[in-house]
């Protein structure tokens, strides 16, 4: 009778009465056919066993790299490896993108940046040949409009550019930007500079977010490189054309605000200042922001060009009003001016 | 002596390329592995075959074994699954016939002649023959799940335990088999009880 260590049987007498049964039935012994067969397997699998424990290291660790569980373990890291890798490259792909869009956005500013220094190269060259006072206040070397834009930082002659450009060009140039509101501001270098309280002006407006050319990015109100500030050379230059120009309350509008970069408006017409009075030029006169005198002068000389005669007299009335030498100059010398000026007009302003 | 050893042992040594090894493993389990096969399929012949099968498999398979897995659950799980595989491949053949011999023998009688008669026995060598004719066909006639749990524990000995990791069931469905394998030979030998009595 067999007797299990977790026996848990319900021997009752019937159960043990059956049990003895099949406990007296006796063990059949197989016969020996096929055991010759199975020990010469047996004996020949054992030889494959001892060689393959005899077979070299690299066999055994090849053997066993083979195996399902070595095998698995590679395909994970493989496949952890692999993901590491696409993730460092993802992120190296963004900070790449990142920097290359920071750097494109960099040189869109100093791109502009150069174009508007190109721009206002000319006219401040053209505005010390026409001021012979500016001509001695900034001593030559062109102010560069970055510097003007910080305000209190002293204008310094970053650009010296000893081009001599073409009049022609420039007097070219000059039609060409007159539909803008091309405003001016005096170097912000009141105090620091003797060449802020000359006639010599730059042209901020240029470092504004103008609008921008072919796919131009705005530096916005950060600004540009180098702690230039465009818009608030904007802000400070914005309100004097207005002002000058279009509106006669604007003499008594509020200071623009220094950092508020405003949008460039449609310029308006030089028709608008006909309806001005003569009393809004005498009145930017004693103003923080007077238009600059070549600007007066340049925008008598397109009105001139574009044959709107009473504006021509009125721009060279105020131009007579601040400066004769210049009026003697630049205004009365001027043919398409001439041709809109009474012919007395120079005579009983002298 | 390497005949003392434990079965894991001399399968650790036969992985070694050890073959007296694998002898000691086959005299020690020949035997039990084949009265239990022979009693789970019922015939000798493919009991024989399938004894081959199994050792031969343990052989094969030998590279694989771990010293941590019991030899005799590894050796009858292979031998359980020949045997279930053998049953399966026969069961368009559901019934024994009753004319068929019940074992390849020529002096073996056929299910009719176990079927008691109305005279009874007329020696005790004739009763424990019909007695033990009847209990095989009793053990038979269980469901291949109940049969495989009542050989492994009233004729090997197994712990339930064990069965069940042969099986591949809970320890508690293991139970629950043998209890309905024993109440089912109760109910098949219970008009044999007075010759059961009677049984050395």
């Amino acid at each position: 009778m067999t007797s299990a260590g977790d026996d848990d049987r319900d021997d009752d007498a019937q159960l043990r009465q059956l049990r003895a049964v099949w406990v007296s039935m006796r063990d059949e012994e197989p016969s020996d056919r096929g055991l010759a067969s199975l020990m010469a397997a047996a004996r020949e699998k054992a030889s494959e066993l001892e060689h393959a424990g005899q077979s070299s290291w690299w066999q055994r660790v090849l053997a066993s790299l083979r195996r399902p569980p070595v095998l698995a373990l590679a395909t994970v890291t493989v496949l952890l490896g692999g993901a590491l890798i696409l993730t460092q490259r993802r992120a190296d792909m963004k900070a790449d993108a990142t920097a290359t869009s920071e750097s494109s956005a960099d040189k869109n500013v100093v791109e502009r940046s150069d174009r508007e220094r190109d721009e206002s190269v000319p006219d401040a060259r053209r505005a010390g040949a026409g001021s012979p006072a500016a001509a001695a206040g900034s001593g030559a070397p062109t102010a560069d409009t970055g510097a003007a834009t910080t305000g209190s930082a002293p204008v310094e002659p970053t650009l010296a550019r000893p081009t001599v450009e073409d009049p022609e060009v420039v007097t070219e140039k000059a039609p060409r930007r007159d539909p803008r509101p091309t405003p001016k501001l005096k170097a912000p270098t009141t105090a620091s500079t003797p060449t802020a309280k000359a006639e010599f002006s730059v042209r901020p407006d240029d470092d504004a977010p103008a609008p921008a050319p072919a796919g131009g990015s705005e530096a916005g109100p950060r600004g540009g490189m180098g702690g230039s500030s465009p818009p608030l050379a904007i802000a400070q230059d914005e309100a004097p054309v207005r002002s000058d120009s279009v509106t006669s309350n604007a003499g008594v509008a509020p200071p623009p605000k220094p950092k508020k970069p405003i949008a460039r408006t449609a310029p308006p017409s030089i028709e608008g200042e006909d309806r001005q009075t003569t009393k809004d030029a005498s009145a930017k006169d004693g103003g923080k922001t007077q238009p600059t005198l070549e600007e007066l002068v340049k925008q008598c000389e397109t009105a001139a060009t574009r044959g709107d005669c009473p504006a021509v007299r009125v721009l060279a009335q105020r131009i007579l009003t601040r400066s004769p030498a210049v009026y003697k100059s630049r205004v009365a010398t001027h043919a398409a001016i001439k041709r809109c000026l009474p012919s007395t007009a120079p005579n009983a302003m002298e | 002596m390497i005949t003392d050893q434990a079965d894991e042992d001399l399968m650790v040594l036969y992985q070694k390329g050890e073959v007296r090894a694998f002898e000691v493993l086959l005299s020690r389990h020949r035997r039990p592995v084949y009265n239990f096969i022979l009693r789970f399929v019922g015939d000798k012949e493919t009991a024989e075959d399938l004894l081959q099968e199994a050792f031969m498999r343990v052989i094969k398979g030998a590279e694989a074994y771990k010293r941590q897995a019991k030899f005799t659950t590894w050796l009858y799980t292979i031998a359980r699954n020949l045997c279930v595989d053998q049953t399966r491949r026969r069961k368009h053949r559901k019934h024994a016939s009753l004319d068929a011999p019940m074992d390849s023998s020529e002096e073996s009688g056929t299910l009719m002649d176990v079927i008691p008669g109305n005279e009874m026995a007329s020696d005790r060598k004739s009763v424990n023959k019909q007695l033990h004719e009847t209990m095989q066909l009793a053990i038979a006639a269980l469901s291949d799940e109940q049969r495989e749990v009542f050989l492994m524990r009233e004729f090997l000995d197994m712990p339930f335990k064990q069965i069940a990791d042969v099986v591949g069931v809970p320890e508690n469905t293991v139970k629950s088999r043998m209890r309905y394998a024993l109440e089912k030979l109760r109910l098949e030998l219970d008009e044999y009880k007075d010759l059961a009595k009677a049984a050395p």
